[in-house]
């Protein structure tokens, strides 16, 4: 007999909030001063007010998505876009206010911090309020900063490569984050150096209504290898909320970089994120991307192999529960010799959620030799739960070579069967299933975050069955 | 009749159509009057891959010659016991078997159809197109002027396969063939649907809308395979559909060849317990060929079961785009739906897109698919050059090696045939 109870329970663990603590918050709604006022207080050069006047206007023309997540009741004129929640951005732990820390604290960061992860950059709202580089990242000329500290103190930089990998014409919440993006982080790598460490940062939403547009560039140099890594929960609230993020990775010739993504956002946030990267000659590109809430997320990073040798990988799992449309995927565009791609996706609904696997590959007419492999899982626990694939596949040219396969299935009585025969109960060999099934992705992760996704897979697990 | 109207002209083609079919019953009349209207109402065949917009499709006359018969047009077909050969409106050919017609079957062209089977055509011809019927549906049902009518009565099993060769002379522009195929429990049929357009004239530009329609009762088995291999200048939409109840099955081979554009929907509903959907189609374009082609197997009973194959091969510039939707509602527990889409690439300017896709929203069921695609093995090609092949042969070899597995499971004696011959022709080209 088939397990009908939901794996995600719909009590959201990480619900709590600490009021509201924000020194500087604007009214809703999006206008042109809104956009003008937050250039002002973060006292941009022009060139970057022109990019986001020029994006609004974009955002302004550009019609709705209408496939994907039903996007039907977000209201762009109740959402804050710009929350700033103190004067100066903590250098020392000591300074950050206590009730952030709080939040921090059931978040698991202070442990992280303190024991061997030094580029904490953590978001708390719209600005980056604890910030601190370890030591042998600077000595490594490696830069980890918040992308408005970047854009003052790297403005070169910043501008060589903002936009030019998603502009503000890509779509219609790429120009919406380009007009009014705040924080994110802005990471560069220098040739040849490998960061020790991964580097990560905690994002957070925590006002009510409140729009959180980061903006995230990383630039991997030739042969550099670096690790970004960035885990979000938000607490629960009743009105829809926005997240909609951008993020840019220029990955160099022989560089490899990965980047990883924990997202558990609250039932009631809409997850609308434009993840992309380009790699050069024999670089690596690997996503490894877990979207766990929301309410509904549409979110498909995407590789261009742009010079010959390039790799791209995807490695992706999607829990959808009630309410929820995890609308997700990858893109891999072959655009030069022998690149080489591959995309691991594996998918749960349940209790009525829904999950989507929309893919592309796509190999140019000269790039001869492209492989590319793309696997999607999908568990449907429930029969109330749904799922669709659809996975798009152009093929130009005569050389390359791409595969694609997909199942769709419940969790095998066979196997429930052989395990309860072995003594677990019923739930206990449902979760050891599920378990098994997402392993793939969990054994990608780094340890803490392996370890903080298996707590969380068994916490909700346990609220929900039996 | 150099004169006739264009296909985007409202008011002459309305004149036209009650001049050209004056003599149908009333009934048909006023349903092809409908159709014509939604003809012109409706927005094009909306495929984000295959753009229409610019081909100015209304700019084809609807008919614009007299059809010219050429009887060196059947040459080429063999003698058979069972066949309708229809060119335009008039039919050419028709005979079944004494066996079958003693048996109660019903085999002969819709025109004639129309005076002896009216109960049966009246309500079946346009009613399981009501769902999806797009804008060049409605073309054929105000336009048609002939096709093929089936009707198995129960229990009737036919041994022998019946060939239906929809003809038309290339010097006409406007193609409108269709079979409508009625089943009753437990029956069983084979037929094949031969799509020509050959002949000694010049061929102009000219639009084809097709329509097959099946219904199947309880456990009626339906074999069915198309050749499609219309003139080069010829823009195809095609629709087939079948309507399955309890336990029936419908068995699709279908061979795409001919057309500069086909762009085919095949929609397949198994509303009932038990039903089986198995559909193989293969494709090979060359030169500036463009094919779009949808396979759809709508599962809404228990315990139904689809496998939905798609094989190509392209060369030259040509593209495709072939899409798998397997869609399975909620409760249709114990559904067992497969795909698998492959396509061999023997040039760099062709391209192929791929999507398979699953609609699900039951947790009781299997569903996978897998898609491919990729050239011709190197090693293969040099290994068969070492052994005294030219690389032409080599290659094409190993595009019948690639295709033999689907087109070999074909039943259909006479089908399979003429797949291989078509593609032999095609790998040559």
């Amino acid at each position: 007999m088939a397990v009908k109870q939901p794996l995600v329970s719909s009590d959201y663990a990480y619900g709590f909030n600490d009021g509201d603590v924000s020194v500087l918050k604007f009214g809703q709604g999006l206008t042109r001063q809104t956009v003008e006022d937050i250039s002002r207080i973060k006292q941009e050069p022009k060139w970057m007010l022109d990019y986001r006047l020029h994006a609004l206007d974009v955002f302004w023309k550009k019609p709705m998505p209408r496939w994907g997540a039903n996007l039907d009741a977000l209201n762009f004129d109740k959402i804050i876009y710009y929350v700033k929640p103190s004067e100066n951005q903590g250098r020392t732990w000591d300074e950050v206010p206590q009730t952030i820390k709080d939040t921090f604290e059931r978040l698991g960061i202070p442990e992280a911090e303190r024991k061997f992860l030094a580029g904490v950059s953590a978001q708390y709202e719209s600005e980056v309020v604890y910030h601190s580089i370890h030591k042998d990242l600077a000595e490594k000329g490696i830069l980890f900063t918040d992308t408005d500290s970047a854009l003052r103190e790297h403005p070169e930089l910043v501008r060589e490569y903002f936009g030019t990998i998603i502009p503000a014409e890509d779509n219609k919440f790429a120009a919406l984050n380009t007009a009014v993006w705040s924080g994110g982080s802005f990471v560069y790598i220098p040739k040849g150096v490998s960061s020790p460490i991964p580097l990560q940062a905690y994002f957070r939403i925590n006002s009510q209504n409140m729009g959180q547009f980061e903006r995230t560039l990383i630039i991997a140099d030739e042969g550099s290898f670096g690790h970004y890594v960035e885990g979000c929960t938000a607490p629960v609230y009743a009105s829809e909320s926005l997240h909609s993020a951008v993020v840019e990775i220029i990955v160099k010739a022989d560089a490899r970089m990965r980047y990883t993504t924990v997202q558990n956002w609250a039932p009631n946030v809409y997850n609308l994120v434009t993840k992309r990267a380009v790699a050069y000659r024999d670089a690596t590109m690997e996503w490894v991307d877990g979207n766990i809430g929301s309410k509904a997320t549409m979110k498909y990073p995407s590789v261009y192999l742009l010079e010959p040798g390039a790799r791209g990988m995807v490695l992706s799992i999607a829990v959808a529960g009630k309410n929820q449309h995890q609308d997700t995927g990858a893109k891999m565009i072959h655009a030069a010799p022998h690149t080489t791609s591959t995309v691991l996706s594996k998918s749960i609904s349940q209790h009525g959620g829904k999950t989507t696997y929309r893919g592309l590959v796509h190999f140019a007419p000269d790039a001869e030799g492209a492989k590319s492999n793309v696997k999607c899982d999908t568990l449907i626990m429930d029969e109330l739960s749904t799922s669709d694939t659809v996975p798009y596949s152009e093929v130009g040219n005569a050389s390359g070579e791409m595969e694609h396969e997909a199942t769709v299935t419940k969790v095998s009585e066979e196997q429930l069967f052989y395990l309860t025969s072995r003594g677990l109960s019923e739930e206990e060999a449902t979760r050891l299933i599920v378990m098994g099934f997402i392993e793939p992705f969990t054994r990608e992760l780094p340890m803490e975050f392996a370890v903080e996704m298996n707590r969380l897979i068994k916490f909700e697990m346990e609220g929900a069955i039996g | 009749m150099s004169s006739s109207p264009l296909l985007g002209q409202v008011e002459p083609l309305k004149t036209r159509m009650h001049a050209e079919f004056s003599s149908d019953p009333t009934w048909l009349l006023e349903r092809r009057s409908a159709a014509l209207d939604r003809y012109l109402d409706a927005p094009l065949p909306s495929r984000p891959r295959t753009p229409l917009r610019n081909r100015r499709l209304d700019e084809v006359p609807v008919f614009d010659a007299e059809p010219v018969l050429h009887s060196s047009v059947w040459k080429d077909l063999e003698p058979e016991s069972s066949r309708l050969s229809l060119s335009g409106a008039a039919v050419m050919e028709a005979s079944l078997s004494a066996e079958a017609k003693q048996k109660g079957l019903v085999f002969t062209d819709l025109r004639s159809a129309l005076s002896s089977h009216e109960h049966i055509i009246k309500p079946h011809l346009d009613r399981s197109l009501a769902a999806e019927a797009g804008k060049f549906d409605a073309l054929n049902q105000a336009w048609w002027q002939n096709g093929a009518f089936i009707y198995v009565p129960r229990h009737v099993h036919l041994a022998v396969p019946l060939t239906v060769v929809h003809h038309q002379s290339p010097e006409q522009s406007g193609f409108f063939p269709r079979t409508l195929i009625i089943m009753e429990e437990e029956s069983e049929l084979s037929l094949v649907d031969l799509y020509m357009q050959s002949g000694t004239g010049d061929p102009v530009r000219c639009i084809a809308s097709i329509l097959v329609q099946a219904v199947l009762g309880p456990s009626a088995v339906l074999r069915y395979g198309s050749i499609e291999e219309l003139s080069p200048s010829t823009e195809a939409f095609v629709h087939r559909t079948a309507n399955l109840e309890a336990d029936a099955e419908a068995h699709w081979n279908v061979g795409t060849f001919g057309s500069a554009l086909e762009i085919s929907s095949q929609n397949t509903y198994l509303r009932h317990s038990g039903s089986q959907n198995h559909s193989v189609s293969v494709f090979f374009g060359s030169a500036h060929q463009h094919y779009d082609l949808e396979v759809q197997s709508v599962h809404q009973g228990t315990h139904t079961k689809s496998n939905i194959v798609g094989k190509g091969v392209m060369k030259g510039r040509a593209r495709s785009v072939f899409t798998g939707v397997t869609d399975i509602k909620h409760g249709a527990v114990g559904t067992d739906a497969r795909q698998k889409e492959q396509t061999l690439m023997l040039s760099d300017q062709a391209r192929a897109d791929a999507i398979p896709s699953l609609l699900i929203e039951e947790n009781d069921v299997f569903a996978a698919h897998s898609a491919s695609a990729g050239p011709v093995d190197r090693n293969a090609i040099y290994y068969l050059m070492s052994r005294g092949m030219t690389e032409r042969e080599a290659v094409e070899m190993i595009v019948e090696g690639f295709l033999a597995p689907v087109i070999d499971s074909i039943s259909l004696d006479d089908i399979r045939r003429r797949v291989w011959a078509a593609v032999r022709e095609k790998v040559q080209e």
